[in-house]
């Protein structure tokens, strides 16, 4: 498997009322394609930033990232736009979809930014929709919709120009125990077809989907690496005491 | 007011700096308007009139003018006094007073002749005796002062006050001189005389239509003052019907023989004049235009006129945003904070879905629908934009206007000769040759003047018989075509609205016993009469009426106007200085001048208005959908595609103002002319519309401001960050 996306150093400083919040510490991420990443941690330690981070849509105060062969720590918005359009989608914990366009307008958005045809991007849209069980809403407009129904159509939206890697802050967050459950099954389902993927969460249940990594957050590090088969990097000064107590 | 709530207003205002700043030079410019609107409205609506109802006024003074010969030409009076005239008696004036229509009398009361008495300052006089007991119709309204009580007292109307300088208690100088020499005409003071003075006990306003200045004392000074001297006498009546005016004045002028020294001033004349230079240029010449026209001036700093101002913006800024502040009151908290923006959306605006099915890029789509989402909203702003182009396309057409009056002011009635040329006596055959010999001279038409009746009634009217090479002077025609037969005739506005007659309509004519039938070819603009004139060729009208009637004048077109001047001199010299020669400059500059600077400043005020509205609007937007422009960003939307969605937004916003705008502009311009045109009585269509390629070049012009002025706002959405703002929502 080859690295889609590797960071080294990641740090993020935050000017609060003039006192600096280190949300990130040099953080290194290496994610592989196809795979289902997660990051988990308490509320605070980093996470949304780190995946903001990647996704461009903040700027690190210091540390190097590549995506796909090409740096990209010093790209401008307009690059980074471009590189949101094709390369990577994003799902937000509150959908964040836009509540003056219909389904069907949000799904197409990206692709349509992305210079796709109209007629194509209708295509995708329908594909993708009908692929996640809501082709029926394609004219409904957001607050018409369920929580489950919204998240679906962000998802949508995300995977309309078939993104390299797949970005999701707090998916389930705001919905129910149910839908939640819907709602990572299609990641399982994304991620089966070979959509790498990485999610953040505070939640373990929801973590659990990732059955290929978990990286655990505290403070604004990478504490722990847990993988599906069985081995545990645990970093740190804690990891490696407990690498030489093992 | 608790504290909190100033706070939470302060804060609030001070959250959206800009916006609170163009709201705030929004509105004050709106109370500035409003002040203005409502001194202008006050003062200059109709100020003529309501002096004129107050004192019971005359619609009409006749003034029997000693020594005086009156004639008419050029749209006026043409006054000449001679001395060899000066014993012959004067006509009976109370005679009118029994013509049908005429409901109230009042004199005949004695003025002074004109230039009989002068203002220190040698401005001709006009000093009426009139009795202690002021008259129940057409007296003065005292507005200063007292009225007379004693012989050695004058009251003066305020523009003859205010000119001369004099106050309550002043001594006034009249001086007396003697009567002018032969063949004077008004404009030529005589200044050796004896000086009289007279204590000043009050002013006094005078609707009585005499714009020299007005003055009266009591008979015994008048007759003291007059000494062996016979005066003028002046009668005015007051009609059942002031719409019959003209006839009126037609059937006085019929009970006295032609040239006779009578002089009509009418209501209308005067009202024309009034509403005329108040109207139009009141804005700035207020206390000019006031006093000259012997009305109250409204003072520019009322204090209870501005208060009245300010309340009105503050109630109708109240209209405007109590039902809001009710709706924010009744607001459940819940409800609200789930939905921060109101009621969920419906979706895409049908501009938009237009936009989109049109295969237009997403940020351009965005932005459309961010322009068109609320309706209320882009109504509003579409109104205020509107009401700026409206403006904008009624300044072109008044330029458009201007441009046409700097070839001829025909357009707006006048001769469109460039110079006038009275016989005095000469022959119509030397006369004629007089006038070809000189190179210069392009076209020569000879004018005579006749009366006629129109189809049996009663009322005469007045006919410019017209010779030589009338069939290409440039009057200006609202209808049809210069006469170019002998039985066809032209009809001047005036005749056209009061006879309901058109280009194409058949008349009959008649006078003295015989009758002729003509075909009206064309309906034109003409000052004289107010347009109750009828033109045809002398030639007919002498073989069908009179075949003696005489060549009174001529017109003259020549090659280059500017030499009009030397080609006068040079006619006059070539007939031995016996034609009376005078060159016509109709120079519209100083009219245009005028009203251009006022014309352009609230053309710049309300575009001003516009763009700030529509700036206020976009910052609005942009605010509102931080939230949308930082998910389209995270998406994938280029800060390059940020910018066009707001630019495209404006855009379209200035586009739709145009399209409403422009139509009714048009029609608001036309309105105006036909209002303009029947407030002077020059008749409808007083201007010209904006040329097509005007109203074309205002597209690519509103769409650069519109563009120019969403940069900021654009600048703005760029500049929202994805995260914070998404996190803020």
């Amino acid at each position: 498997m080859s690295t889609i996306l590797s960071a080294r150093g990641l740090t993020k400083v935050f000017d609060v009322s003039g006192s600096s919040v280190h949300a990130l510490q040099g953080v290194d991420v290496d994610i592989e394609s196809g795979e289902f990443v997660a990051i988990m941690g308490p509320s605070g330690c980093g996470k949304s930033t780190l995946l903001h981070l990647m996704a461009g849509m903040e700027r690190p105060t210091a540390g190097e990232m590549i995506l796909d062969g090409a740096r990209v720590s010093g790209l401008s918005e307009a690059q980074w736009a471009v590189l949101r359009r094709k390369k990577i989608g994003f799902v937000f914990q509150s959908f964040n979809l836009l509540n003056n366009l219909s389904v069907a307008a949000n799904v197409e958005l990206p692709a349509l930014l992305a210079g796709v045809k109209g007629k194509d991007a209708a295509n995708k849209r329908r594909e993708l929709l009908e692929r996640l069980g809501i082709a029926d809403k394609e004219h409904a407009v957001p607050s018409q919709l369920s929580g489950g129904q919204q998240q679906r159509v962000a998802l949508a939206r995300a995977l309309v120009n078939a993104p390299e890697i797949l970005m999701a802050d707090e998916p389930t967050g705001n919905l129910d125990s149910k839908t939640r459950k819907g709602i990572l099954d299609l990641l399982r389902q994304c991620n089966a077809a070979g959509q790498t993927i990485v999610l953040v969460t505070h939640d373990a249940r929801v973590a659990a989907v990732a059955r290929r990594r978990i990286l655990h957050m505290r403070d604004g590090r990478v504490t722990d690496e847990t993988r599906t088969d069985g081995r545990r990097d645990v970093k740190g000064i804690l990891g490696s005491m407990i690498a030489q107590e093992a | 007011m608790s504290p909190a709530v100033l706070k939470v207003i302060l804060t609030d205002l001070r959250s959206r700096k800009w916006q609170s700043v163009m709201l705030f030079v929004m509105l004050a410019v709106s109370t500035m308007c409003l002040s203005i609107a409502v001194l202008v409205g006050r003062g200059v609506n109709d100020p003529w009139g309501r002096v004129f109802e107050q004192v019971n006024g005359a619609h009409v003074w006749f003034t029997a003018i000693r020594g005086a010969v009156i004639t008419y030409e050029g749209g006026g009076e043409s006054i000449t006094v001679s001395a060899d005239r000066m014993n012959d008696p004067l006509p009976d004036l109370t005679k009118i007073g029994g013509i049908d229509g005429v409901a109230e009398t009042a004199g005949p009361y004695p003025v002074t002749p004109a230039f009989f008495a002068l203002s220190r300052f040698g401005e001709p006089m006009t000093i009426t005796a009139l009795p202690a007991q002021l008259p129940s119709m057409g007296g003065p309204l005292v507005v200063d002062g007292r009225w007379l009580q004693a012989d050695g007292e004058i009251v003066m109307d305020s523009l003859a006050a205010q000119r001369a300088g004099y106050r309550i208690g002043d001594s006034v100088e009249v001086i007396v001189v003697e009567r002018p020499v032969k063949g004077m005409q008004l404009g030529q003071p005589v200044r050796d005389g004896k000086t009289l003075r007279y204590t000043m006990v009050g002013v006094a306003l005078d609707p009585g239509f005499d714009f020299a200045g007005a003055a009266y004392v009591l008979p015994a000074a008048f007759d003291a003052m007059m000494g062996d001297r016979q005066p003028d006498y002046r009668y005015g009546v007051r009609l059942s019907d002031p719409e019959k005016t003209r006839h009126v004045i037609a059937a006085a002028r019929a009970l006295y023989p032609e040239g006779t020294g009578i002089r009509a001033l009418d209501w209308l004349w005067t009202k024309r004049v009034a509403d005329e230079t108040v109207r139009v240029v009141a804005p700035f010449l207020l206390a000019d235009t006031a006093a000259a026209l012997r009305t109250s001036t409204p003072s520019a700093f009322n204090v209870p006129l501005m208060l009245l101002s300010v309340s009105g913006v503050t109630a109708v800024i109240f209209a405007a945003t109590i039902h809001s502040a009710l709706r924010a009151g009744r607001l459940s908290p819940v409800t609200a904070i789930k939905r921060p923006y109101g009621a969920a959306p419906r979706g895409m605006s049908l501009p938009a879905r237009l936009a989109a099915r049109a295969g237009l890029s997403p940020s351009f789509v965005m932005g459309i629908n961010d322009a068109s989402a609320n309706p209320v909203r882009a109504v509003l702003t579409l109104m205020v934009l509107a009401v700026g182009i409206i403006m904008c396309t009624f300044t072109l057409g008044a330029e458009a206007t201007f441009a046409e009056m700097q070839k001829s002011t025909a357009i707006a009635g006048d001769e469109p000769y460039h110079i006038r040329v009275n016989l005095n006596g000469y022959g119509e055959d030397d006369a004629v040759a007089a006038v070809r010999s000189q190179a210069e001279v392009e076209a020569v038409v000879t004018v005579g003047g006749g009366t006629v009746q129109v189809n049996g009634v009663a009322e005469a009217v007045h006919v410019r018989a017209v010779g030589e090479d009338y069939g290409n002077t440039p009057w200006w025609f609202l209808e049809g075509r210069m006469l170019r037969k002998p039985d066809e005739v032209v009809i001047g506005h005036g005749m056209a609205e009061l006879y309901g007659l058109g280009a194409g309509d058949s008349v009959t004519l008649s006078a003295g016993g015989a009758t002729r039938a003509v075909t009206i070819s064309g309906v034109y603009r003409d000052l004289e009469r107010d347009g109750v004139i009828i033109m045809m060729d002398i030639g007919a009208f002498r073989a069908a009426f009179d075949p003696a009637l005489p060549v009174t004048g001529m017109g003259l077109m020549v090659k280059d106007r500017s030499r009009s001047a030397s080609v006068a001199a040079a006619i006059r010299s070539a007939s031995g200085d016996v034609l009376r020669v005078r060159p016509l400059s109709n120079d519209p500059g100083e009219v245009i001048w005028t009203i251009r600077p006022v014309l352009l400043f609230l053309t710049a005020l309300l575009l001003g208005m516009a763009t700030l509205n529509l700036l206020s609007t976009l910052f609005s937007t942009v605010m509102e959908r931080r939230r949308d422009f930082a998910i389209a960003k995270a998406v994938g939307m280029a800060p390059r595609q940020v910018l066009a969605s707001v630019v495209t937004g404006a855009c379209f916003l200035g586009l739709m103002g145009l399209a409403l705008g422009i139509p009714l502009g048009l029609y608001v311009t036309g309105a105006l002319y036909d209002a303009v045109g029947e407030i002077v009585n020059a008749g409808p269509d007083l201007g010209v519309m904006p040329h097509a390629w005007m109203l074309l070049a205002l597209v690519p012009v509103a769409l650069a401001v519109a563009a120019l002025g969403s940069w900021a706002p654009g600048r703005l959405a760029v500049r929202v960050p994805v995260v914070r703002a998404l996190r803020e929502e």
